[in-house]
């Protein structure tokens, strides 16, 4: 049974992973968390790929596996949870067999990782100037000075006023969207190839949530930057994404250009998440809701893991397992069914 | 049937203080600061109607809608329902206007008391307010609630970490009409919940007013939502209400331009469209110290410029801006001064560090993103004459003011009706000041 499985799982790996020029390369990735109930399959066998200087979205409810995921390829994965399969593959190294030296060259150099909350990723007890210019230091053996001298001029660049005085403040004298701009800056000190944001701006307000996104999609032009994007907020994915990634338990259900996939959705999932999202624009539909709740990942269903919940479910969706399968030139879709409806 | 309001918030007002601890106030050195949290709120709230109130995280609206309810006591102003003070009730009139307004919180994994039932949880409510003849009837009120709400009698017996965030959403809600209340604060309720089970518990909390005739105050940060549900919005900023109108209005056609800024950050789920939302520079200010004026004229893209303005509002706002820091003692000279010394290695003169201010705040040529304006030659002279005060000690600032102040600066603008249940606080659209302003236009025509 976990032999068949796991050939599924390779063969939608081989399908969906090959470019060969690929930034960033997962393949097969699962990550598992040993609790009480028994081993969790947070990631079960995921794969995508992140271009050159593209944007891809990773969009998902919470409990989803998106966070398991982008902490997976950084290696950061926290016990209980472990990596118990797969393949992370940038630049030709893979990551999940690196060594410690090897990712400690690699993180905070060529990949940066920006997360939700930026006062608690930051360290209250050093000013900013020394954080923003630690990968520096670390990375490109600059001294105290000219490190401190280059988060400056980064802080600048990521829009802080008064940078020169802000570079000697504390944390806990900047708000949340600067503190955001101050991680920004951190993570590009070292010009990274990857940026990995974990839902940058969702404890932003509106007004400062969009000037974030709009720096993170200028720098992403401006320098050619690959950006591996988690969001819960299908808004935010139309906004800046290239292609996107849906999970549901897990799993990658629908993944594919963004705007193939918000035309035309072919996973019973990812209309319904397309349902749930007010358009302003149209006042005459209102959003409306997916039934039920999402499965318990210590014990998930047989066969689709949305078959529950699904509206276009039959007893063979109930039985089989279904995989990423391209359903158009790079879209792909895990559902049984080319199109639902 | 009448037009007297259920709730009627006059003057609202409240203020936390910080620094007022005993070592503080013996020196008077230090300053107690006043955080002016809630600044003079009006509202009204019909009889079953939705009002919704909007803003950003530290506007206000939290607070402005625990101290409704007396949750935290008002600095001042007063807050009737139907036709008593809710801010001169005694603990016992307190006691019994609490049957008839609730709360709903947005936490629910933190409101519900994890050691009781969802039983305990709905019942403990009716036995303090003496809703029930006995526990029987109490039980079956409960078990009544728990189905109306969307969950099973058989949860009655369940503790809240066996519920997800939605369920326990539902819980906190059978809780909050436990006591059959007229009014109901719904603080963010779905803002904690996935978008996947968020319009769940708006069409429950539609179809609960509706059957009983609710009155509802909601909060929350997301206009989208409060377009789902609200009859009518209060848009608050930094403390005071900017913008009230009926829902579909405001959506529409806001009027105040930090409404006009919340409409176009709605994200908007299609990604051909090329999205013109408007960006706001900075951060909210701090309601230790608002802005004086009007409290949104630093943040504001439509700030009016002097009459005499010739260039465009980009530059206009930049120039304020500039101001403003060196209002704050943002701009730190000696700081720029000692990077610039750094960079070069050698002695830098003023017009080095001018320059360097210039290109910071009103050219801002080296931020990533942001669109360069030109100085206009006589311009320039104005800010090079500004900046050099600050080098002999005077007032930069004043010097500035001079010839670049605002009335969105200098004046707070007052309530102005825009029609029927609409009203705007923004010298746009102060009818008074157009027609100021007609009046000179009329007086200098009539003198060419």
């Amino acid at each position: 049974m976990e032999s068949t499985e796991n050939n599924e799982s390779e063969a939608e790996a081989d399908r969906v992973t090959h470019d060969d020029d690929a930034l960033l390369s997962v393949r097969n990735l699962e990550a598992r968390f040993d609790t009480e109930d028994g081993a969790v399959r947070a990631v079960d066998g995921v794969s995508l790929e992140v271009r050159e200087g593209e944007i891809l979205g990773i969009v998902g409810e919470s409990g989803c596996g998106k966070s398991a995921t982008s902490l997976s390829i950084m290696q950061l994965l926290e016990s209980p949870g472990y990596i118990h399969d797969g393949e992370v593959r940038f630049n030709g190294t893979d990551l999940v067999t690196a060594s410690k030296e090897e990712l400690r060259n690699i993180r905070g150099n060529n990949i940066s990782m920006i997360f939700q909350e930026p006062m608690s990723a930051l360290n209250p007890v050093f000013d900013i100037g020394w954080q923003v210019g630690e990968p520096l230091r670390v990375h490109e053996d600059m001294s105290e000075a000219a490190s401190r001298e280059r988060a400056m001029e980064l802080m600048k660049q990521v829009g802080i006023p008064s940078a020169e005085d802000r570079v000697d403040s504390y944390p806990h004298q900047f708000s949340g969207g600067m503190a955001q701009r101050a991680m920004i800056a951190m993570a590009l000190a070292c010009e990274p190839d990857l940026l990995i944001a974990d839902e940058p701006t969702t404890s932003l307000d509106v007004t400062i949530e969009s000037q974030t996104l709009d720096l993170i999609e200028k720098l992403n032009e401006q320098r050619d930057m690959g950006v591996l994007l988690i969001t819960h907020n299908l808004g935010v994915v139309a906004q800046v994404c290239d292609r996107v990634a849906v999970m549901y338990a897990g799993r990658i259900v629908e993944y594919g250009d963004v705007e193939d996939i918000f035309r035309d959705p072919r996973h019973p999932y990812t209309k319904g998440l397309l349902d749930c999202v007010p358009d302003p624009r149209r006042t005459d539909v209102s959003p409306t809701s997916i039934e039920g709740e999402v499965p318990d990942l210590a014990d998930p269903p047989d066969g689709c893991n949305f078959a529950p919940r699904c509206q276009y479910a039959t007893e063979e969706c109930q039985a089989t397992d279904p995989r990423l399968q391209e359903v158009e030139t790079d879209h792909y879709s895990a559902c049984l069914w080319e199109d639902p409806e | 049937m009448t037009d007297e309001p259920i709730l009627k918030v006059d003057d609202l007002q409240k203020h936390f203080y910080e620094n007022q601890g005993l070592l503080t106030r013996l020196r008077p050195d230090q300053e107690v600061k006043t955080v002016r949290a809630v600044d003079g709120v009006d509202l009204t709230i019909q009889e079953g109607e939705t009002l919704g109130l909007v803003g950003e995280s530290g506007c206000g609206k939290s607070t402005l809608a625990r101290s409704v309810l007396r949750l935290t006591e008002p600095t001042d102003g007063s807050i009737r329902y139907r036709e008593t003070d809710v801010t001169e009730f005694s603990d016992r009139e307190l006691r019994s206007f609490r049957s008839e307004a609730q709360m709903v919180f947005q936490d629910p994994f933190s409101s519900l008391n994890p050691r009781y039932t969802v039983r305990e949880t709905v019942v403990e409510p009716m036995k303090v307010h003496g809703i029930g003849e006995s526990s029987e009837d109490r039980d079956q009120r409960a078990r009544e609630l728990i189905e109306r709400v969307g969950l099973d009698s058989e949860h009655l017996d369940r503790y809240p970490h066996e519920f997800s965030g939605g369920q326990r959403q539902r819980i906190s809600i059978a809780r909050a009409l436990a006591v059959e209340p007229q009014v109901i604060v719904a603080d963010e309720p779905v803002s904690a919940l996935d978008v996947s089970v968020q319009m769940q518990i708006l069409n429950l909390l539609n179809e609960l007013q509706e059957e009983m005739g609710l009155t509802m105050l909601f909060i929350s940060h997301n206009l989208s939502i409060v377009r789902q549900i609200c009859d009518r919005v209060a848009v608050m900023y930094l403390g005071e209400i900017v913008e009230r109108a009926e829902t579909a209005t405001l959506f529409e056609d806001p009027k105040h331009p930090y409404s006009e800024v919340l409409v176009s950050s709605i994200p908007i789920p299609d990604p051909t469209v090329e999205r013109d939302n408007i960006t706001l520079e900075g951060d909210v200010p701090t309601p230790i110290d608002p802005p004086s004026g009007c409290r949104f004229h630093p943040r504001c893209p439509k700030v009016i410029p002097p009459d005499d303005w010739a260039h465009d509002q980009e530059l206009w706002r930049r120039i304020l801006r500039l101001k403003a820091s060196l209002e704050s003692g943002e701009v730190n000279l000696d700081a720029i001064r000692s990077k610039l010394e750094s960079q070069t290695e050698s002695p830098v003169s003023e017009e080095d560090v001018k320059e360097d201010v210039l290109e910071e705040y009103v050219i801002r040529a080296n931020v990533e993103g942001a669109d360069r304006v030109q100085i206009p030659p006589e311009v320039a002279d104005d800010l090079a004459r500004a900046l050099s005060a600050v080098f002999s000690d005077d007032d930069p600032v004043e010097i500035l003011d001079r010839s670049y102040s605002s009335i969105c600066e200098s004046t707070v603008p007052s309530e102005s009706d825009v029609s029927d249940h609409r009203s705007v606080n923004c010298h746009l659209h102060d009818e008074e000041l157009k027609r100021d302003q007609q009046l000179s236009t009329v007086v200098t025509a009539d003198e060419h």
